[in-house]
């Protein structure tokens, strides 16, 4: 009996959803698909052709080149190798500050603080910002004539210190990077906030109660239960260093002398600056195809988890 | 005695550090406040925070000088239409593919997932020559259209959760008195999913808003800048050598979006950290 109507409307469900199989399902996903397909799809797939093409991306006439933009792209551009190796600084020390200081921090404000909610507005603010605002900001800041950093080593009698530093090839990539971690270090210790919040409470106080010091609760029980955070961040940290273009743009122009040129920047540069838009197309595939090799291995979790 | 200094120490260290960290999260923001406030040409010789004289008509001044009206009525528009389309598509999708079944939808369902690797700077090519072969540059669709398709992934991954965490009864019910999916999905589910509907409303809002790589790309005359394209295109016209007048403008642009922050602070930190804690 208790079998039966459990078994009821399971069976049920499964004959309405065969009847609505065709028709309603996929008429629900379509018009979603129909917007996809036209500005996700489309474009990667086109970004592909392109890269085959010598064009300026206005002329009608483009000339078929077959693989000459990735043969220039991986054996003479030597700005691309700025880029790269750009692109590879910044995952390594803006991803890594970034998720080293968010966990650390998310730490100390998990535990019973004065202040907790004050801190996590003023460090989450930058993360409602317009980039560009925040980048304007920090442009008259690193201003070597009048912006306030250089002045304040002046005064505390740090002068030798002062630099140019959106224009010095030493530190200009930097610099930025600084502004960078300003900026999503809010984001990220807000969600490695909101991971440890999930951590149940008791686990923390009968570690104290036997004795864990506050570094032992952090490495034994914090840090492995904030596991699944830890890699999605990275994962997102990743995906906005392939993606970094806007403080680049905005503080440094890549420069000087393509000090601190990344790979989006370049892409930008070719394209509508350059006007060389299949070679930019070439980037923009390398580009692609790395940002789907740091995503796949998540996907594919994600799907397995949900079989579970 | 001893033991707890030993155990205050740390503590009294930690919240040093903490503040001041505060102090450098929260020092550009009162440096461009400050800076807003102070006189024509002040910035030049006083870069601190504390201004000589206060100067509040330039912020009438650079309101008309960006024609700001019009920028903040592009940029709710373009906003706006953005996060309703968002909502209704992302809405229907997820509901399909939690609670429906049709050909196609473990693939389909994979197609747009990975759409969730890809940032509009990724594509910056060839979504102007979408926007240049649909003879959409310089309107608002030219945006509209790539924030919705960039939104969609993460929106429906979202969403479907959400609808998947929904008892099956509730369909069930409904199902017995006749209704058809739509019914389903409109009456009685859709009202119950509002907290995700915010969530997810408030991420793509927030990034469409505060976005300024497509209306550079996409936007060519003055009529159809969004804020953050007035702001740009202020600071790069020459017009504005003072530091004064471009903060004004940044103040004006930025105060909205804090004081929605302040006030919704709870849905906002649902809505940015929403896709990495669930994942």
């Amino acid at each position: 009996m208790a079998e039966r109507s459990v078994a009821q409307p399971e069976g049920r469900w499964s004959g309405f959803a065969r009847r609505h199989r065709i028709n309603s399902g996929l008429l629900f996903v379509l018009p979603a698909l129909v917007v996809y397909a036209l500005y996700v799809a489309w474009p990667v797939v086109s970004t592909i052709q392109y890269s085959f093409f010598d064009w300026d991306g206005i002329s009608p006439d483009r000339e078929f080149i077959g693989l000459d933009n990735y043969v220039y792209l991986l054996t003479r551009d030597r700005t691309f190798r700025m880029s790269i190796v750009n692109n590879v600084l910044w995952a390594v020390i803006v991803v890594g500050t970034l998720l080293v200081l968010g966990f650390l921090v998310a730490y100390v404000l998990s535990g019973r603080l004065r202040l907790r909610n004050l801190y996590r507005t003023a460090f989450f603010l930058p993360t409602t910002a317009s980039l560009v605002v925040v980048a304007f900001v920090w442009r008259y800041i690193y201003d070597a004539a009048i912006g306030p950093l250089n002045s304040f080593l002046r005064e505390v009698g740090l002068g030798d210190l002062t630099r140019t530093w959106l224009a010095d090839p030493q530190v200009t990539i930097y610099a930025v990077m600084v502004v960078a971690i300003w900026f999503m270090f809010g984001f990220f210790s807000v969600v490695y906030l909101a991971a440890m919040s999930a951590i149940p409470r008791d686990l923390f106080e009968s570690a104290e109660i036997d004795g864990a010091s506050a570094f032992q609760r952090m490495r034994h029980i914090a840090y492995p239960l904030t596991t699944t955070t830890r890699r999605t961040l990275l994962i997102l940290g990743l995906i906005f260093t392939v993606n970094e273009f806007g403080f680049v743009y905005f503080l440094s122009r890549g420069g000087p002398f393509h000090a601190s040129e990344v790979v989006a920047f370049q892409i930008y540069d070719l394209s509508f600056a350059l006007n060389r838009t299949g070679y930019a197309s070439a980037l923009t595939v390398v580009l692609l195809l790395v940002s789907l090799a740091i995503t796949v291995p998540q996907l594919i979790l994600l799907r397995r988890k949900q079989d579970d | 005695m001893s033991d707890r200094m030993h155990r205050d120490w740390p503590r009294v260290a930690l919240n040093g550090v903490l503040m001041l960290i505060c102090v450098v999260m929260l020092y550009p923001w009162l440096l461009a406040i400050a800076t807003a406030l102070k006189g024509q040409g002040e910035a030049g010789r006083n870069p601190g925070l504390i201004p000589e004289r206060i100067d509040l008509g330039k912020f009438v001044d650079v309101f008309w000088q960006v024609d700001f009206p019009r920028l903040a009525f592009n940029s709710i528009v373009i906003t706006g239409t953005t996060v309703f389309l968002v909502l209704l598509l992302a809405s229907l999708a997820a509901y399909a593919f939690a609670r429906l079944d049709f050909i196609g939808k473990e693939p389909l369902f994979l197609f747009l997932l990975l759409g969730l690797m890809l940032q509009a700077t990724a594509l910056m090519i060839p979504l102007f020559q979408v926007n240049l072969t649909l003879g959409l540059l310089n309107t608002h669709l030219a945006l509209i259209g790539p924030y919705v398709a960039l939104g969609l992934p993460f929106s429906i991954l979202i969403l479907r959760g959400f609808f998947q965490a929904l008892p099956r009864e509730l369909d069930e019910a409904a199902l017995i008195d006749g209704a058809s999916p739509f019914r389903i999905y409109r009456q009685v589910l859709l009202p119950l999913t509002r907290p995700a509907l915010a969530t997810v409303g408030i991420f793509v809002g927030l990034s469409s808003w505060n976005d300024f790589l497509l209306p550079m790309l996409m936007t060519q005359t003055t009529d159809m800048r969004t804020l953050p394209m007035g702001l740009i295109t202020f600071v790069q016209s020459g017009l504005v050598t003072e530091q004064e007048n471009k903060f004004a403008m940044i103040v004006m642009m930025t105060i909205p979006v804090v004081v929605a922050f302040l006030l919704l602070q709870r849905q906002f930190l649902a809505g940015m950290t929403a896709g990495a804690v669930k994942h």
